[in-house]
């Protein structure tokens, strides 16, 4: 009977588990990958179901959609809601792996940084690479972290290689440097000759 | 007399030592199991991801103190703040000093972490004493596996080491009556939190009258010297009205009028064992040593549980008393229930509560690993955890009740506090952290300064913020000061508008970096004209 008891119990579980597995495959269940970045400024996500975004779109106001997938009938469908929303949309095709080109995450800076255009949601197929390469530009030049600390939150978003934030981090223009850290060069004085002669 | 009182305390320690029943030693093997248990609940249970939180606001305001100099308060962002003591600050000042490096969350978590140790592992052994080893690991268990012990963050309002030196006045007081050990443990709680800490030692002392406890000299001199010596320490160095503003910032305090309800939710999930007192037949099975510890703990905590409540101030020093005599009250329930109550009342109680925390709580354990595990898939390995660990809980108390077994019962409330350790440290510390943490946005200040440089401020910053720079941090009262200070080249953290409004007659300033925080709002970090002459690495240890 108790054995019966823990069967039925974990047999419950198990479906549970499975319809929930099965319903978050299709994106039934959560937005996929959503998180907030900073309210009111940027926001991030996988791809939305269309009824999805929409809610996405009236509940956190948002004006701005940026799409890092490849042109094709998703894209289509949501410049399309973009539209009959009255808001922005901007594609910005790049490779899967997140390595887009520099021009196109400062498109994303220059969304967030225009009032009119904020706050602005940047996604990609399940809110990762391209998308975490987008953000990471972002916290870099405008928040000013640290790489650790977009390393940090890039794995927390289930980025498991280590190559995106050093090659964002390639980008920034305003990082702690040589301007900072005068003078550049400290060295000690010379060798004497004698010094130089006996190393010889 | 002196004669006379030796052989009386040699007769008194012989019956201490001698107290215990023949049926509470343990054999050495069951010994050393109990040991080997006791040790995977403090390793795997209490010190895995203790220290993993960023530092609230009192926190931080310790940590910045911890950097700077011994005073006779703690000294912040170059004031005084009276709210710190200065026996804490020492502590933190200490464990700094040997980690080496800036002030960080470890030179606060870390004395707290072996404070709360040093409280379990006594408690433990106060329950070992009078009913066996089981019940000691149950205490450790009580104490350690309790929300308070599990989060150790400011948010719970709990300060360990002041409390280990409360807890050790009290615990002597209670052991072996007045004396100079425990004056000397009350003087050590002034230094770490003032004399609302004595009063919560000395409260019962003088409302119980219990024998052999009395305002006797060596109870009373050793924190009146500590209280002289500290006062004119810092009438020595300070404004009279800074030491005033320490003395009266206690009453200062709103009355802690939930501080009942607090305590209890924060000795979850074992605290509703307590209530299994109730029933006579649960007390009758007391035996004399436990009687006498748990009575003595029960009217030390009553005191301080209401002195606490209505005293202003007194609130964050009563809380420890009272989380200990719960502790110790629960572990004794749960030695007796493993034992097997012979009345029902309390062997129903046992089940009923088991049955309750353990289906509860092993569902929400279920519920939150299954979103985890579907939704967030950072978090998927927590989740599998949860869930393993939530059905063995709510299995384990539907099962306490189908054969009618305490133990079982007791089982899946450790199974549940297990659970509740691996939420917090696996979800609800990494999660607080990234979203209401300072540290990325004060590290990301920090990175533009060479190590050691002071950063200026103009107005309070967030403690948090300021910790998270790993820089010193110096508030001038206004910007014409910065050029008195000493050194070239000094670094100030402004607002966008005290930039853009920057006074002609302060020194000119040269913009370094803008940074937005965690709302958008817009922070300038600008640092005086001049080459900065960084000094070389091997000067680093030293500031400007």
């Amino acid at each position: 009977m108790r054995l019966g008891l823990a069967f039925t119990v974990l047999l419950s579980i198990s479906s549970a588990a499975y319809w929930f597995s099965s319903g978050d495959r299709r994106n039934l269940v959560v937005w996929d990958h959503w998180d907030v970045v900073k309210p009111g400024y940027l926001y991030r996500s996988g791809q939305l179901r269309p009824e999805q975004l929409e809610a996405a779109i009236r509940q956190y106001g948002l004006k701005t959609i940026v799409n890092f997938q490849v042109p094709g009938p998703e894209v289509e469908a949501e410049r399309a809601i973009c539209r009959k929303l009255g808001i922005g949309f901007l594609n910005l095709p790049m490779p899967g792996d997140g390595f887009g080109k520099e021009a196109q995450f400062r498109e994303v800076l220059k969304a967030v940084d225009d009032p009119a255009r904020r706050p602005a949601l940047v996604h990609c197929a399940r809110g990762t690479c391209r998308t975490g390469a987008s953000v990471a530009l972002y916290r870099y030049e405008r928040d000013g972290w640290t790489i650790e600390d977009v390393d940090a939150e890039m794995k927390r978003q289930t980025y498991r290689d280590e190559w995106l934030p050093g090659y964002v981090y390639a980008m920034v223009k305003d990082r702690p440097n040589a301007s900072t850290f005068e003078p550049s060069i400290i060295r000690d004085d010379a060798p004497t000759a004698t010094e130089t002669s006996h190393d010889r | 007399m002196i004669a006379d009182s030796l052989p009386n305390r040699l007769i008194q320690r012989v019956r201490r030592i001698d107290r215990k029943p023949e049926s509470l030693q343990v054999e050495e093997p069951l010994r050393a199991a109990f040991t080997l248990a006791s040790a995977i609940v403090v390793v795997g249970f209490f010190l895995f991801a203790g220290t993993m939180q960023e530092p609230g606001e009192s926190e931080a305001r310790l940590g910045l103190a911890s950097g700077e100099g011994l005073a006779p308060f703690g000294q912040v962002m170059g004031g005084w703040d009276p709210s710190l003591a200065p026996g804490r600050v020492l502590v933190s000042q200490i464990w700094r000093t040997i980690e080496g490096g800036p002030a960080s969350v470890s030179a606060i978590r870390g004395p707290e972490t072996l404070a709360a140790l040093a409280l379990g592992l006594t408690v433990a052994a106060r329950l070992a004493g009078v009913m066996g080893a089981r019940a000691g690991l149950f205490g450790l268990l009580a104490i350690l596996g309790s929300f308070v012990m599990i989060d150790r963050s400011s948010a719970t309002e709990v300060e360990l080491v002041l409390g280990l030196s409360v807890f050790a006045a009290i615990d002597r007081l209670v052991e072996c009556g007045s004396g100079w050990v425990a004056g000397l443990w009350t003087a050590a709680a002034f230094l770490l939190g003032g004399w609302p800490a004595v009063a919560v030692i000395l409260l019962p002392t003088l409302i119980l009258g219990r024998s052999g406890t009395s305002l006797c000299p060596g109870l009373l001199l050793p924190p009146a010297v500590a209280m002289a010596g500290w006062s004119a320490w810092a009438l020595s160095v300070a404004k009279p009205e800074v030491w005033a503003s320490a003395m009266t910032l206690p009453l200062t305090q709103p009355s802690a009028w939930t501080l009942a309800a607090d305590v209890v939710v924060l000795a979850l999930p074992f605290t509703p064992l307590a209530a299994v007192t109730l029933w006579p037949s649960a007390r009758a099975g007391w035996n004399g040593p436990t009687r006498s510890l748990l009575v003595g703990w029960i009217q030390v905590a009553t005191i301080a549980l209401f002195a606490g409540t209505l005293i202003p101030g007194l609130a964050v020093a009563a809380k420890i008393p009272v989380l200990v005599a719960l502790a110790m009250v629960s572990a004794v329930i749960l030695e007796q229930a493993w034992e097997g109550f012979a009345d029902s009342g309390p062997r129903r109680s046992v089940l009923g509560g088991g049955l309750v925390f353990g289906a509860l709580g092993g569902l929400a354990l279920v519920g939150l690993g299954g979103f985890l595990t579907v939704a967030q898939p950072y978090y998927r390995g927590v989740g599998f955890v949860l869930i393993g660990l939530g059905c063995a809980t709510g299995l384990l108390a539907v099962d306490a009740i189908w054969i009618r077994s305490s133990r079982q019962a007791i089982r899946a409330m450790i199974f549940l506090a297990v659970g509740l350790k691996v939420a917090h440290g696996g979800l609800y510390a990494p999660e607080m952290n990234y979203r209401m943490g300072q540290g990325p946005w004060g590290r990301a200040i920090g990175q533009h300064i060479p190590p050691n440089w002071p950063i200026y401020v103009f107005h309070r910053w967030s403690p948090a913020l300021a910790l998270a720079t790993e820089h010193p941090v110096r508030q001038l009262p206004a910007e014409v000061f910065l050029k008195d200070q000493p050194g070239g080249v000094k670094f100030v953290l402004l607002q966008d508008g005290e930039f853009t409004h920057w006074p002609e007659v302060a020194p000119p300033l040269t913009k370094v970096r803008e940074f937005q925080d965690e709302r958008g709002r817009v922070r300038v970090l600008a640092r005086t004209e001049g080459k900065l002459n960084r000094r070389r690495d091997s000067d680093r240890s030293s500031p400007p």
